[in-house]
């Protein structure tokens, strides 16, 4: 129907093919004469070989995946049970970038078999209230499961507990406060010192998001 | 208001008091995209009717229990400016707010794609800038286009214009005066790409034949206006679309 039209962008409603025609893929609905048109606002993909069409959103509203690496606050532990709230969307390959700042907080969590690969006896000992954590999603839907196993994964910004002073990481299993000398174990991403997140952490403490 | 209700709102021209034919609408200007905190906002002017809608989310609900397991939740608040009217009006949410905002819910319900968001929260905040009759249609064509300009998922877009009847002549998208001294108001919300009616009111009388005839003025006018909700949309992003 809208092949080869010259005008790219489509809105959400406008018929891009039938169902005889093509298979529908992302962001489109068939509706109930077997037309299948638009649901949001982007540029459509008629794949010939696959016979799918979809729709590139040129905004999406934010909601997480499978497999998204996303930036959260520890808000509380348990026993066996981490919980995150989830404020940010990160990006960890090939090199580390801030996406986007989620439309709102969403709740994760981190089972203790998630937290890291090895034994873990004290969730103190990885994680503390108030540490600011890069994680990975396990689903996709709300609250999210999140693990830090793999390297990448883990605190970038924590304070000090006894002079709240912005630690420093120093080997991958603790960090170490620049001003009274504190050791504290924690979980320490390889990323911690990317100043790119740094930047983007200020950002969001400024504006006094939790 | 003795005054307004001797008030000729046809003249002898069949033109109405601000100068208008009967099937035709006021000027409409859409912007999109007027708030920078907000995931999609719109600011939409029928004539001198001003409505702002700003969409946040989705996102999840501070209250728990409201969670559905299954979908989004769509919240509306639909709230006039006490600045808005000739009279200052009072903030607080009125009765008639109330039941605007569930209205316009449920205008927008039929439309948004709420299955793909479970467990969230969608938030649709209309504030009336200025009212001059139409705030209810304005601000379903402004939500419209700001859920557009969130990137949330819909079936079509949605616009909705009133249709009234004065010196008993019907009459196309009615401002304040037609509103408060004609015979009746009849409200209608329309997906034009799907053949949906979303809102359908009317308040007064108006025989069989002046329903249908009143209908059929409101989706031409509602067809036309989702084609400039198509239009600024694309203006927008038509940059951003290239790059994609």
């Amino acid at each position: 129907m809208l092949m080869g039209r010259e005008d790219r962008l489509v809105n959400p409603g406008e018929a891009l093919a039938v169902v005889e025609e093509f298979i529908p893929g992302d962001n489109v609905h068939v509706d109930s004469f077997g037309i299948i048109r638009s649901s949001t606002l982007g540029v459509p993909v008629f794949d010939a070989k696959s016979k799918v069409v979809y729709v590139k959103p040129v905004k999406h509203a934010m909601a997480l995946g499978v497999g998204f690496s996303v930036v959260g606050l520890v808000s509380a532990i348990r026993q066996d049970i981490v919980n995150v709230e989830i404020y940010g969307l990160v990006s960890v390959t090939p090199t580390v970038r801030w996406v986007a700042e989620l439309s709102g907080v969403f709740s994760g969590v981190i089972p203790i078999s998630q937290i890291a690969s090895e034994y873990i006896r004290e969730v103190y000992d990885y994680y503390r209230v108030g540490d600011l954590i890069l994680a990975r999603t396990l689903n996709a839907s709300n609250p999210y499961s999140l693990t830090t196993k793999p390297p990448q994964y883990g605190v970038i910004y924590a304070l000090c507990s006894r002079c709240l002073t912005l630690m420093e990481p120093q080997t991958p299993k603790t960090m170490k406060c620049p001003r009274c000398g504190n050791v504290e174990s924690r979980k320490v991403s390889i990323l911690a010192s990317s100043k790119i997140l740094q930047v983007n952490i200020r950002r969001l403490l400024a504006l006094r998001r939790w | 208001m003795q005054g307004k209700k001797s008030m000729r709102l046809i003249d002898e021209r069949g033109l109405r008091h601000d100068g208008r034919r009967p099937d035709e609408i006021r000027p409409i200007r859409m912007q999109v995209g007027v708030l920078a905190n907000a995931s999609g906002s719109a600011l939409v002017e029928y004539g001198k009717t001003k409505v702002l809608a700003a969409v946040y989310g989705p996102r999840e609900p501070q209250q728990k229990f409201m969670i559905l397991p299954d979908k989004a939740i769509l919240r509306v608040r639909y709230h006039m400016a006490p600045f808005s009217t000739t009279e200052r009006k009072s903030p607080a949410p009125s009765r008639r707010e109330i039941e605007l905002s569930k209205v316009i819910r449920e205008a927008l319900e039929d439309v948004v794609l709420t299955s793909e968001y479970p467990r969230t929260v969608i938030d649709i905040f209309i504030e009336v800038l200025q009212a001059d009759g139409g705030t209810r249609v304005a601000g379903i064509t402004a939500s419209s286009l700001a859920l557009a300009d969130a990137g949330i998922p819909m079936k079509a877009l949605v616009a909705g214009v009133a249709v009234g009847k004065v010196d008993g002549v019907l009459v196309l998208d009615v401002d304040e005066v037609e509103d408060s001294s004609g015979e009746a108001d009849m409200p209608i919300a329309a997906a034009p790409d799907l053949n949906l009616i979303t809102l359908f009111q009317i308040n007064g009388v108006l025989t069989e034949e002046e329903v249908e005839r009143g209908l059929s003025m409101a989706l031409k006018a509602i067809q036309y206006i989702v084609s400039l909700e198509k239009s600024t949309l694309k203006q927008k992003y038509e940059a951003i679309g290239e790059e994609v």
